[in-house]
């Protein structure tokens, strides 16, 4: 005969045994998978997966009171969903229940082990992207330069195209702080609906980009946003082909995806990184103001540059208008002078020329007077010299040397005129002599 | 003929007169050229002050 054991207590059996071999609690890391909420509680498996293989399953549960809070506090921290695929570094207690079995109930998780995780993926695939595309990503100041980030903002944001999940808050969000502002400025926004959460998101997102492009309409900016306030996951916007088309994207993209903590590739990549989409519209909103301020300002300063132009042509005008008359007659009073002094001194010169001519005339005159004497002078003593050359060729003087004069028939006559037998008579000083002339003979 | 242009012979003809850069036999006609400057140039200022004062007191708010 066999002695049966009920089931119950053999389970009861290996529940005692299996406190007692585990009393306390453990840090495990392991892989989640099949996630249910079911009331309050949270039901998931735990997984470890060794070179593709899976090596070790178990149930998890995380119930209302600490298991439940530990996975709200995760997800707040991280910024992380407590979701398939993700990995986790958990306190769990081994629990046996003789209904529900082995399983894992969750006391409490590693935040730090999660963040490090998809940071060290995420610092992965950075590096890929930075490493694959040069010509369009790379790090200054420890920001990322991409075309996007380059991108000019149009001076005002107006035509908005908004990438975002119809079904949650994120689009009601953006358009309500868009519509309402204070300023009153008006936003035109067009929605493009994505997924923005889980495992298609990365893919959907991209579609739709592509379709912004698509619809021929010249958008301002892109807004790529998610509901606010609940706690999601990173995954999708760390995603490699996501994150290189941001980077290429040729409209300026503000992200507003909703991260508690850090910033994913996708906000790295854009031109503006804000958190929620309430924020990004505020972003625009600010931008369109910054606008508006730099043109009441220039119009301030216009206006205060046009009036002191004005009065300072006027304070020119009155000064040169009660100037005018003084200056036309200083004027007209200086030319006077300038015809009165020539006037007055023309006639004075007129005369002071003739009498400067007159006193020439006078000098010649007197000059002339003074040589005058000194030339009758020279003309007497001119005249004596002469007078007395012309007595010494008288005949008296003549005679008296010893020369004497020959006359034929009364008449004085030369050699010429005589010949052989004429009478002649020959005059002396005192007395005359009568001759016949023997013989005359060539001298 | 304008003013300008009558003063400036009429400064002329006075420079060269004293400078004494007039030949006598000039000197007459040049006095005589410049009389008729002087006169020129007087009615031609004395026109123009009445023109001016005309004016000047036509002009509202001149406290001239």
């Amino acid at each position: 005969m066999h002695t049966y054991l009920t089931l119950q207590q053999l389970l009861l059996n290996i529940q005692g045994e299996l406190r007692q071999a585990f009393p306390a609690s453990y840090w495990i890391k392991a892989e989640l998978a099949g996630v249910r909420r079911v009331g309050n509680h949270v039901y998931f498996e735990l997984l470890q997966i060794s070179s593709g293989q899976k090596v070790a399953q178990i149930k998890g549960t995380a119930f209302y009171n600490e298991g439940a809070r530990a996975i709200q506090t995760f997800e707040q921290v991280t910024g992380q969903k407590f979701t398939e695929g993700i990995k986790v570094g958990l306190r769990a207690s081994v629990n046996f229940h003789p209904v529900y079995g082995l399983s894992l109930n969750l006391l409490e998780l590693d935040a730090e082990l999660t963040i490090g995780g998809i940071e060290l993926q995420r610092k992965q695939t950075l590096e890929l992207l930075l490493r694959n595309q040069p010509e369009y990503l790379s790090i200054r100041d420890g920001s990322y330069i991409t075309p996007n980030s380059l991108l000019p903002l149009p001076a005002v944001i107006q035509k908005v195209a908004v990438i975002t999940s119809p079904t949650s808050d994120a689009y009601a969000d953006l358009t309500h702080c868009l519509n309402t502002n204070d300023y009153e400025y008006r936003f035109h926004a067009d929605l493009y609906e994505s997924l923005v959460h889980g495992y298609n998101a990365a893919q959907s997102v991209q579609e739709s980009l592509d379709r912004v492009l698509n619809s021929g309409k010249q958008y301002d900016v892109v807004v790529l946003t998610r509901g606010g306030g609940a706690p999601a996951d990173f995954l999708p916007f760390d995603d490699y082909d996501l994150a290189l088309k941001i980077a290429r994207y040729p409209i300026p993209v503000i992200t507003g995806i909703g991260h508690q903590m850090n910033q994913g590739i996708a906000d790295f990549f854009a031109r503006v990184h804000m958190k929620t989409p309430t924020m990004a519209a505020q972003f625009m909103i600010d931008h369109n103001h910054q606008f508006e301020k730099k043109l009441n300002y220039l119009l301030a300063a216009i206006n205060r540059r046009a009036l002191s132009v004005l009065s300072d042509k006027k304070n020119r005008f009155m000064m040169l208008r009660s100037r005018f008359g003084s200056s036309t007659r200083e004027v007209l009073h200086h030319k006077r002078y300038q015809l009165h002094y020539v006037k007055s001194n023309l006639y004075p010169a007129s005369f002071r020329l003739v009498k400067n001519e007159d006193a020439k005339v006078l000098m010649k005159s007197t000059q002339i007077g003074f040589r005058i004497p000194f030339y009758f002078g020279a003309a007497q003593k001119n005249l004596s010299h002469l007078k007395e050359h012309i007595q010494s060729l008288s005949p008296e003087r003549l005679l008296q040397r010893g020369f004497a004069m020959i006359r034929k028939e009364g008449q004085y006559v030369t050699g010429a005129m005589l010949a052989a037998g004429d009478d002649i008579e020959i005059v002396l000083q005192n007395d005359i002599l009568e001759a016949t002339i023997n013989k005359k003979k060539e001298r | 003929m304008t003013y300008e242009s009558a003063f400036a012979e009429l400064d002329k003809i006075y420079q060269q007169i004293n400078n004494e850069e007039v030949s006598v036999d000039l000197l007459a006609e040049k006095v005589k050229r410049a009389a008729v400057l002087i006169e020129f140039c007087q009615a031609r200022l004395r026109s123009t002050e009445d023109e001016v004062n005309k004016i000047i007191e036509g002009m509202p708010g001149t406290g001239d």
